[in-house]
C-alpha cells in the first residue's frame, strides 16, 4: 500500500522540478525569441534616422547599436540599459557609460549563458564593429580579455580612456548567478578612424584649419 | 568469504532491528549520499571561482599608459597670491600651461574658484609679452576666441560655468612653449565665531549628472562646432545641459605633494591691523613669518598637489576682534561700502524647545573613500547631541533614497541604538539622485497628526559633498518646499561643491559647515549643534539713508557666531547720517547706532580696494537667486549683464577674452585640443559605475530541476519495490 505521504511528496518533487526546469526554459526562450522583435525595431530605427523604436509597446528599452564580431560570425543588437529586465532580452549598454564613438568607456553587458556566451571565444586582435542607429560604424580592435572582481570596485568613468568593454559573468559555467567575477573584453578604437571625438565631432579631434 | 559474512551480518541486522535498519540502509543512506554529492558539486563551482580570482590578480591589464601620455601632454601649474586686508581678500591666480608634446595645442582646463569670488581681471602672458583681457558678453567672447584660434593667434578665454566652476582655454600653444593665464578676483573673508577664514578650492569632485542624454546628441556633427565643447567625461543631458563643461577628466592616479601632477604654489599676506593669536591651515603644512604686523604665509614645501581645498584660519587676540566695521571704496565716482556687525550674544539661552531633526546623508559613489567615513562619524557624533524629547530620522540617498524610520521617531535609547547601527553600515555607491531625498526630508506633513504634532523646530541636516550638476533645480526645490523647516548643510570631503553648500543653506535659511578631515568631526559637529539650538538674531534691519542700495536687501536670520555682512552702494556722496541697526536678539528687541560717517571711527579705512567688486558680486548673486524664485533666464540676464559689464566682472553672461595681435601658428600646422585633467580629490576612491549582473539563474534552475527529478525517480523506484514486497 502506498502511503499518501509519499505520494504527495513525490508529486511535490515533480512540481518543483518542473518549475525549475520551466524557469530555465523560459529564460532561454525569452533570450532566443526577443532578438527577432528587436531586429524589427532596429530596422525601423535605421529607417527613421536613428529615432529609438521600442521592440514591443510596453518595453522599457530599445535597440541602440549593432555589435558584430566578424571573426566569430556573431551579430547582436545592443539594447539601451543594463538592468536585469533589459539583459533578459539581449546585451545592454550601461546608460551611465559613454556612447560608443565618444570619449570615455562604453560598457555593454550581457548574460554569460545566453547572448554573451560567445565572449569566451574572443581573442585579442579580433575586430569588433559597433554600428549606431545613425548608421555610423565604429571599428574596435580587441586588445585584451581579463577577469575582474566586481565586488572590489566598478568601472572607472573618468579615466579619459576611449574603450569598449564587453562584460559578462565569470566563470562561464558556474551555477551561482550572483558571483563577483566578471569577464571583460577590452577593445580600443581602430587608430585609422579620425573622428574619435568627445560628445560631438569637435573637441579632442584635430582642428584642421 | 566476505560476501557471505556480510550477508550473514545483514540477515542478523534485519532480525535484530527489523524493518528500521533496512529502511535506514536503503532509504536514508542513498538520499544522504545524493544530497552530499550535490552539495559537493555546488561547492566546487564556488571553489573554482575563488581559484580563478587568485590567478587573475597578478595579470591585470593596464591600459592607461596610452591615454595617460595623451592627457599629460599639457602640464598645468597654479600660482596663487592672496592679499588680505580687513574683510577682503584680493587674489591673483596664475595658471601656467606648458606644452610638452610636439603639436600645437589648445588647452581646456576646468577649475574651481571660491563661490563668492568676483573675477575682475584677466591677463595672458607669453614669455615677456602681456596681453590684457577684455570683458565681453559671453557669446561674443566665444566668437572672438574662435576666430583668433582659427587664425593661429594665441588667445585665452575664461568662462564661468557655475559660480565656483570656471573653464580656462588657451589656444595655439607652440610645442615646448609655456603660456600663462592670470586672473584676479576679490573675495570676502569669512568671519564666524570670532575666527577669520579663507577657503581656496583646487580641484573638482566629479559631479553626478542626472537626466538622460538624447542619443542623437552624439551625432549632431558640424552644428556642434558652433559651441566650444567642454571635453568633460559626461554628455549633456536633459537636466544638465552643460554637463560636458563641468565634468573635467581626472588624472587616473592620485597625486602627492612630492611630485604634484597639478602643482600649487601659494603666498598669503595677512594685513589685519590687529594682533593674531593663531594662524592655522588644517590641510596643508605652512611656513609663517611676521613683519611689521603683517603675516606672510607660504606652503612649507613650496608646492602642494591640487587635490584638496586650501583653508587658512586666523584668530585675533581676544578682545581685539571687531564687533562692527565699515569699509569704503570709491569706484567710478561712486562710493561703495561693506558693513560688518557682530550682534551681541543673548544673555541666556532660551528654554530648549522640542524639535525634529532629519539627517540626510549622501551615500553616492562620489562619497567613497574618506568622505563616507567622515559622514558616518559626523552622524554618530550628531546622534549624541539628541535630547530625549527630540524626534529624529535618518535618510540616506544614492540612486534612490531610504529612511531609517517611516516617520521621525523619538530619540529613545533603543531608537538611538538602531540609528547607530544604521549609520555604521552606510556604504558609498551609486548615483546622486538628490532631489527625491530632499523632497522627502522637507515634506513635514507626514509627520504631523494629532498624536505627534508638528514640533516647533524642524531642522534638516544635509551631509553631502554636493557633487551634483543640477544645483539650480535643487535650489528651486528648497525654495518651494522648505515650509517651516530649516536646512543646514555639512560639506564633506577634500573638495566639496562649496557653492551648493552655501546656497542650499541660504535658501534653506540655515547655516553651512565644512568637514574635510576626520579629526575635525567632533569640534565641527559640536559647534553646529550649538548653532542649531536657535537663531541668535532675527528680523534685523539697517536704516540706510535714501538712495543707498544694500545687498542682500533682506538680512537673513543669524545663528551663533555669524556676523551681519551687507555690501552697499552709497552713491556719489558719503552720507553723513548715523546708521541704526535694529532687530531681535534672543527674546528681546535690540538696536544699535553706528557712527561710521563722522570721521572719528577707528576702523574706517579710506578706499578699501575690492569693496565695489564685492557689492556688485553680491548683487549679481542675489539676482541669480531670483531664478530659484521663479524668474526666467531673460529677466535675470537683462539685469545681470549690464551690471557685470559696468563692473568688469565675470558672470554666467560675461567672459574674459584675451587675443594676441600677431598669429603665431603656421597655417600648415594643425591644432590639437587637449583637456587638462584635475587631480583626484585626496582620499576619494575612483568614481565608478557598477558592473551589470550578467548571469541568469538558468544554469542553477536546470541543475536543481534535474536533481529534484532524480529524487522523484528514486522515490518512485522505492515505491515500486515496496509494492513488490
Amino acid at each position: 500500500m502506498v502511503s499518501p505521504l509519499s505520494r504527495i511528496s513525490a508529486l511535490l518533487l515533480l512540481l518543483a522540478a518542473s518549475h525549475q526546469l520551466g524557469t530555465a526554459l523560459l529564460i532561454q526562450l525569452k533570450a532566443q525569441l526577443a532578438p527577432r522583435l528587436v531586429e524589427r525595431a532596429w530596422a525601423q530605427s535605421l529607417a527613421q534616422d536613428g529615432r529609438p523604436v521600442k521592440p514591443w509597446p510596453w518595453a522599457d528599452t530599445w535597440p541602440m547599436a549593432r555589435l558584430e564580431i566578424p571573426a566569430l560570425a556573431e551579430s547582436q543588437l545592443v539594447l539601451a540599459g543594463d538592468t536585469g529586465n533589459v539583459l533578459a532580452f539581449g546585451p545592454g549598454h550601461q546608460r551611465a557609460s559613454a556612447m560608443p564613438g565618444t570619449r570615455g568607456v562604453a560598457v555593454i553587458g550581457g548574460h554569460r549563458d545566453t547572448h554573451f556566451r560567445f565572449l569566451r571565444h574572443i581573442v585579442p586582435g579580433q575586430r569588433i564593429v559597433v554600428q549606431l542607429a545613425s548608421g555610423r560604424a565604429i571599428h574596435y580592435r580587441v586588445v585584451a580579455t581579463d577577469i575582474v572582481d566586481a565586488s572590489k570596485g566598478g568601472i572607472a568613468i573618468d579615466s579619459g580612456d576611449n574603450l569598449l568593454l564587453l562584460v559578462t559573468c565569470y566563470p562561464f559555467d558556474a551555477l551561482s548567478s550572483d558571483g563577483p567575477l566578471r569577464y571583460r573584453v577590452i577593445a580600443t578604437p581602430e587608430p585609422r578612424q579620425e573622428a574619435f571625438a568627445p560628445s560631438a565631432s569637435a573637441g579632442a579631434g584635430r582642428f584642421m584649419l | 568469504m566476505p560476501t557471505l559474512q556480510l550477508n550473514r551480518i545483514l540477515a542478523r541486522d534485519i532480525q535484530r532491528f527489523g524493518r528500521l535498519s533496512w529502511w535506514l540502509l536503503f532509504r536514508c543512506l542513498p538520499a544522504l549520499i545524493l544530497a552530499a554529492l550535490s552539495l559537493l558539486v555546488l561547492g566546487a563551482a564556488a571553489v573554482r571561482a575563488q581559484a580563478s580570482l587568485a590567478e587573475v590578480e597578478g595579470g591585470q591589464l593596464i591600459l592607461r599608459d596610452e591615454s595617460g601620455q595623451r592627457t599629460a601632454a599639457l602640464a598645468q601649474r597654479t600660482k596663487v597670491d592672496v592679499e588680505v586686508t580687513g574683510m577682503i581678500a584680493i587674489v591673483t591666480l596664475e595658471q601656467q600651461f606648458r606644452n610638452r608634446g610636439g603639436e600645437w595645442m589648445e588647452g581646456v582646463y576646468a577649475f574651481p574658484l571660491p563661490e563668492q569670488g568676483a573675477v575682475r581681471h584677466l591677463e595672458m602672458r607669453v614669455g615677456e609679452r602681456r596681453i590684457v583681457g577684455e570683458i565681453r558678453e559671453r557669446a561674443q567672447a566665444q566668437q572672438i576666441y574662435r576666430e583668433a584660434r582659427a587664425a593661429g593667434k594665441k588667445s585665452s578665454l575664461v568662462e564661468q560655468q557655475r559660480p565656483n566652476l570656471f573653464t580656462s582655454r588657451v589656444a595655439n600653444i607652440a610645442p615646448g612653449e609655456s603660456v600663462s593665464v592670470r586672473l584676479e578676483y576679490v573675495q570676502q573673508v569669512n568671519f564666524d565665531g570670532g575666527r577669520f577664514s579663507l577657503r581656496l578650492p583646487t580641484t573638482i569632485t566629479p559631479r553626478y549628472i542626472p537626466g538622460i542624454s538624447p542619443a542623437r546628441q552624439v551625432e549632431q556633427g558640424s552644428e556642434t562646432l558652433s559651441v566650444l565643447p567642454g571635453l568633460g567625461w559626461a554628455k549633456p543631458t536633459d537636466r544638465v545641459v552643460d554637463a560636458d563643461q563641468i565634468t573635467p577628466l581626472l588624472h587616473p592616479r592620485p597625486g602627492n605633494d612630492d611630485d604634484p601632477r597639478n602643482a600649487l604654489e601659494l603666498r598669503v599676506r595677512l594685513d589685519m591691523g590687529m594682533p593674531l593669536t593663531e594662524v592655522h591651515s588644517p590641510y596643508h603644512d605652512i611656513a609663517l613669518s611676521r613683519r611689521a604686523g603683517i603675516y606672510e604665509i607660504v606652503l612649507a614645501r613650496g608646492v602642494a598637489e591640487m587635490d584638496r581645498d586650501f583653508e587658512l584660519q586666523w584668530t585675533p587676540v581676544s578682545g581685539s576682534a571687531p564687533s562692527a566695521a565699515f569699509f569704503i571704496e570709491k569706484f567710478a565716482g561712486e562710493y561703495y561700502g561693506l558693513l560688518l556687525l557682530v550682534p551681541p550674544g543673548p544673555e541666556r539661552a532660551p528654554a530648549p524647545t522640542p524639535r525634529e531633526i532629519v539627517f540626510v546623508v549622501d551615500t553616492s559613489g562620489s562619497m567613497g573613500g574618506v568622505s563616507i567615513r567622515q559622514a558616518r562619524q559626523s552622524l554618530a557624533r550628531a546622534l549624541q547631541h539628541l535630547r530625549p524629547e527630540d524626534r529624529f530620522n535618518i535618510i540616506q540617498f544614492n540612486s534612490s533614497h531610504h529612511a531609517l524610520f517611516r516617520r521621525a521617531a523619538p530619540a529613545t535609547r533603543h531608537n538611538l541604538q538602531l540609528a547607530g547601527e544604521y549609520v555604521r553600515h552606510l556604504r558609498a555607491t551609486g548615483g546622486t539622485e538628490m532631489m527625491p531625498a530632499l523632497q522627502a526630508a522637507l515634506a513635514p506633513a507626514a509627520a504631523a497628526d494629532e498624536f505627534s504634532p508638528q514640533p516647533a523646530l524642524r531642522q534638516v541636516i544635509f551631509i553631502t559633498d554636493g557633487a551634483v550638476g543640477n544645483e539650480q533645480a535643487l535650489f528651486e526645490v528648497i525654495v518651494r518646499e522648505l515650509g517651516p523647516s530649516r536646512l543646514f548643510t555639512v560639506g564633506i570631503g577634500s573638495a566639496p561643491n562649496s557653492w551648493f553648500m552655501r546656497k542650499a543653506a541660504e535658501f534653506g535659511r540655515g547655516t553651512y559647515t565644512y568637514i574635510s578631515d576626520v579629526a575635525e568631526v567632533g569640534a565641527t559637529m559640536d559647534a553646529l549643534f550649538r548653532q542649531l539650538s536657535f537663531p541668535i538674531a532675527t528680523s534685523l534691519t539697517v536704516d540706510w539713508p535714501d538712495g543707498v542700495e544694500p545687498w542682500p536687501s533682506r538680512i537673513p536670520d543669524l545663528y551663533l557666531g555669524e556676523p551681519l555682512l551687507v555690501a552697499v552702494r552709497l552713491g556719489a556722496q558719503l552720507p553723513d547720517a548715523d546708521l541704526l541697526v535694529r532687530g531681535r536678539v534672543g527674546e528681546r528687541e535690540w538696536a544699535t547706532t553706528l557712527e561710521f560717517f563722522q570721521g572719528s571711527d577707528p576702523v574706517h579705512v579710506d578706499d578699501h580696494r575690492g569693496v565695489a567688486a564685492v557689492w556688485a558680486r553680491s548683487k549679481i548673486s542675489a539676482l541669480l537667486d531670483m531664478k530659484a524664485h521663479g524668474k526666467d533666464d531673460d529677466w535675470v540676464r537683462d539685469r545681470v549683464l549690464p551690471l557685470a559689464l559696468e563692473h568688469r566682472l565675470m558672470s554666467p553672461y560675461t567672459s574674459f577674452v584675451a587675443v594676441e595681435q600677431q598669429p603665431s601658428r603656421p597655417d600648415a600646422r594643425a591644432l590639437d585640443s587637449n583637456p587638462v585633467p584635475n587631480t583626484r580629490p585626496r582620499g576619494q576612491s575612483p568614481q565608478t559605475f557598477a558592473y551589470p549582473h550578467t548571469a541568469t539563474t538558468a544554469a542553477a534552475n536546470v541543475w536543481l530541476g534535474s536533481f529534484l527529478l532524480l529524487l522523484a525517480l528514486f522515490a518512485r523506484a522505492f515505491r515500486e519495490e515496496e509494492q513488490d514486497g
